[in-house]
């Protein structure tokens, strides 16, 4: 309680409004209009959505509002309203469904050309990562089960090849005394909670792998960045840099024991109930840990010079995606709490985003950062 | 490599050409032996050619003494001096600036230089502020001495005036390091800089001419400034609003020039830069007083034109053309490059509105915006009970020309077509 006792009693006080669960922080919602930009959405103790917008109109805290007041309040795009409409329809409720959510939308191409563009494409490759993550788990399985033998990837492709792979699948069911098709079941339902993480010996990494090695690329290059600087803006770098710090440290945990439940797909199938609780839990929590970082990190690659570094490191110290209590280990919470002061000590905000007047160079701006990052 | 060794290198134009053709890593290499010698006219010639360049790389060095006494004048230096009674510095005076404190300042400036090698090379910039600060005081008193002695050239007699308050001029830079500042009105920060820092100044006696001018350098509007320190109740000496004021004709007319001289130029781009323009010169026509509104007003009576031609030839114009080239003909699927090309017309089209009334051009952007409306409507209903892609690619063009209330119309007609055909 060391840390605690450190805090001024107005912070104290403050720190029962802060999120304490991923699902508390919420879900980040990828509209185009400025103001929403860092948006998110989340449950309430109702069971209703509600937005949460971090600095609105320049504010310190978070704005909570009802989700379905969002319309009325600023005036969205068109890609907004149509994202709003879906995430109300579908009730949205992981980072993974917005995504796919933002995908379908984007795809309309109601974001422009840019944006629809680069999500077909991340569809294209989500579906081709998904298939190429089953390939890999069934032939690990076939390799287990193989006595520890390997397969040669290129082979599979040949028609003789998937026959073989069919038969020793009924093999592998045979053996755990179960179905084919239960078998069959069992492997595209993992495929399914993991393919977002990929497994480690995957040659294509996974989605979020590479997510994880673009926000070290992004955490080394505000630290440099920011030691160079005489000001304000390096100051905020280095706090960006730290909060990207603690997030690859609490990935590195999840990452490693995600590794180690994926080492043995045999095992994973045998004790399916109790594994796949694990698999969907460690791979659904490395989603909500790296929520909302693609934006970030794609927003500082797209400043062209140091001044708009400058302009991004102002702004985005702010609406980072921090880390709630409750998600942290212990041995971090000094950690977290450490950087929660340092978030409260921003009071020039966000001045740019904050403005509810329409404004087609930032949307576009948005728009580009965004299309970037799906 | 010492300044005296970096000054024995033979410069051709050979050279020059080889060392731009250089990977990064001896690219950054050679920069830091041509740094002591970038007042040479071939030298300052080659790092105008190769900024861009020097920006992206962003190399983390040591800067030379020369470099660190010239730090708070960068904002004010230009290549050539734009006009005839202009504040600005040309890079020129650096030379001759800098033999006045070697010839002055022998000793100081070799025990500073080796102060500064003992910081690290890459390191916190931090450690060579105590050394800059001594040497901006010593150079500021060198040149006002000198100054007093025999008649100086006024850009070095300005360079003297900005070391003076280059401790103030750095502060500024460190509180708001974004070039150029704009929205002073809504900035609290910059009120408290300049108020504590002309305080400063004139507490310590000193001259703030050259530190309103180094600040000014730095806003996108610098007539700003003026309104600013009114607001607040900074007094602005005599001397320092004639200077400040000379600095915005400046400001205005050089930027008006370049807007004149371009031939091509994005869409977007035009729009900017043609929005930008105006609100410098309505800054400068609300803040100028006597005198001066009278220069700036015979000096400025073609910037509106400028900013007319440039809207309408490189927005207004080209915009029906552009959106017509993108829009679905004949069955075609819509080329990707030509939409995005489109949007970029449609989006500077918009911003160019609100400004088109303030320069003549409002009928002329009123008509061009309906015609690719009506056109886009056309586009939209044929496209309706076919491709639905291509429906919701020009409902974004026409949401972006011509706002959301006829576009969001026509997307519920598209969802509900295809939610019917579903």
């Amino acid at each position: 309680m060391a840390a605690v006792s450190r805090v001024s009693p107005k912070l104290q006080g403050s720190r029962q409004y802060l999120p304490s669960t991923f699902e508390e922080r919420g879900i980040a919602v990828p509209f185009t209009t400025p103001i929403l930009a860092h948006a998110r959405v989340r449950k309430n103790y109702r069971d209703q959505l509600e937005l949460s917008i971090p600095h609105f109109a320049g504010v310190e805290g978070n704005y909570i509002m009802a989700w379905k007041a969002v319309c009325d309040l600023v005036e969205p795009t068109l890609h907004d309203k149509m994202l709003f409409e879906h995430v109300t329809e579908n009730r949205v409720s992981t980072p993974h469904e917005m995504r796919l959510a933002a995908l379908s939308i984007a795809c309309t191409g109601m974001a422009g050309a840019e944006v629809a563009a680069a999500a077909k494409k991340a569809v294209t490759e989500d579906e081709e990562a998904k298939a190429l993550h089953q390939v890999i788990v069934i032939l690990r399985l076939l390799e287990e089960t193989n006595k520890g033998s390997a397969i040669d990837l290129r082979e599979i492709a040949s028609i003789d090849r998937q026959e073989y792979v069919r038969k020793a699948l009924t093999r592998v069911s045979t053996q755990l005394d179960m179905a084919a098709d239960a078998l069959d079941q069992r492997i595209t339902e993992l495929t399914r909670m993991t393919y977002p993480v990929g497994a480690e010996w995957n040659p294509s990494e996974g989605r979020l792998r590479v997510q994880i090695r673009s926000l070290t690329q992004f955490r080394d290059a505000l630290r440099t960045w920011g030691s160079d600087q005489v000001n304000e803006a390096g100051e905020r770098a280095l706090f960006s840099s730290e909060v990207a710090d603690l997030t690859l440290a609490t990935s590195a945990g999840l990452l490693k024991s995600f590794n180690d439940v994926m080492r043995s797909p045999y095992a994973l199938v045998s004790a399916w109930q109790k594994s796949k609780v694990e698999a969907e839990r460690l791979s659904s929590r490395l989603i909500w840990l790296l929520d909302g970082w693609d934006t970030v990190v794609q927003w500082w690659e797209s400043c062209k010079d140091d001044n708009e570094r400058i302009i991004a490191a102002e702004q985005m110290a702010p609406v980072l995606p921090l880390i709630p209590a409750n998600e942290l280990d212990l041995a971090q919470r000094d950690a977290g709490n450490g950087i929660i002061e340092k978030s409260r000590r921003w009071v020039r905000l966000n001045r740019d985003w904050s403005t509810g007047e329409v404004d087609a160079e930032m949307i576009h701006r948005m728009e580009c950062v965004k299309a970037r990052a799906l | 490599m010492s300044d005296k060794s970096a000054e024995a290198l033979s410069l051709d134009s050979g050279l020059l050409n080889k060392i731009l053709e250089l990977p990064d890593n001896k690219f950054v290499a050679a920069l830091d032996v041509l740094a002591p010698i970038a007042d040479r006219p071939e030298v300052t010639q080659l790092f105008e050619t190769i900024r861009p360049r020097l920006r992206q790389l962003q190399p983390r060095r040591r800067p030379t003494l020369k470099r660190l006494l010239f730090q708070p004048v960068e904002d004010l230096f230009v290549a050539e001096l734009f006009r005839t009674g202009s504040p600005a510095i040309p890079r020129t005076t650096i030379a001759p600036c800098w033999t006045l404190l070697e010839e002055r300042l022998p000793e100081e400036l070799t025990q500073l230089a080796a102060e500064l090698a003992e910081t690290p090379a890459t390191g916190d910039p931090r450690s060579r502020i105590p050394i800059a600060k001594q040497l901006w005081r010593m150079g500021a008193d060198a040149i006002i001495t000198a100054g007093k002695e025999s008649r100086l050239p006024e850009a070095v007699a300005m360079i003297g005036t900005v070391l003076a308050a280059a401790s103030e001029v750095e502060s500024f830079k460190q509180a708001l390091p974004r070039k150029p500042l704009g929205n002073l009105a809504d900035n609290p920060a910059v009120v408290t800089e300049v108020k504590a820092s002309v305080e400063g100044l004139r507490a310590r006696g000193q001259s703030v001419e050259g530190y309103i001018l180094a600040i000014a350098s730095r806003l996108e509007s610098p007539a700003e400034l003026f309104q600013m320190m009114q607001r607040a109740e900074i007094p602005l000496p005599a001397a320092a609003a004639k200077l400040l004021g000379a600095y915005v004709i400046d400001e205005v007319t050089k930027r008006a020039d370049e807007l004149k001289e371009v031939r091509t130029i994005a869409p977007e781009d035009a729009a900017r830069d043609a929005d930008r323009l105006f609100r410098v010169l309505s800054d400068a026509q609300n803040n100028l007083k006597g005198s001066m509104k009278a220069e700036l007003d015979s000096g400025t009576r073609h910037v509106a034109e400028v900013i007319k031609t440039v809207l309408d030839r490189h927005v207004i114009d080209p915009a029906a053309a552009a959106i017509e080239a993108a829009l679905p003909a004949a069955g075609a699927a819509m080329e990707q490059s030509q939409l995005e090309a489109a949007e970029a017309h449609a989006r500077a089209l918009a911003k160019t509105r609100r400004l088109a009334k303030h320069v003549g051009l409002e009928a002329r952007a009123n008509t061009t915006v309906a015609a690719i409306q009506d056109r886009l409507r056309q586009s939209i209903e044929k496209a309706l009970d076919g491709d639905p892609a291509a429906a919701y690619a020009t409902i974004h063009i026409l949401e972006v020309v011509a706002g959301q209330s006829e576009a969001e119309r026509f997307l519920r007609l598209v969802q509900k077509r295809r939610a019917a055909a579903a």
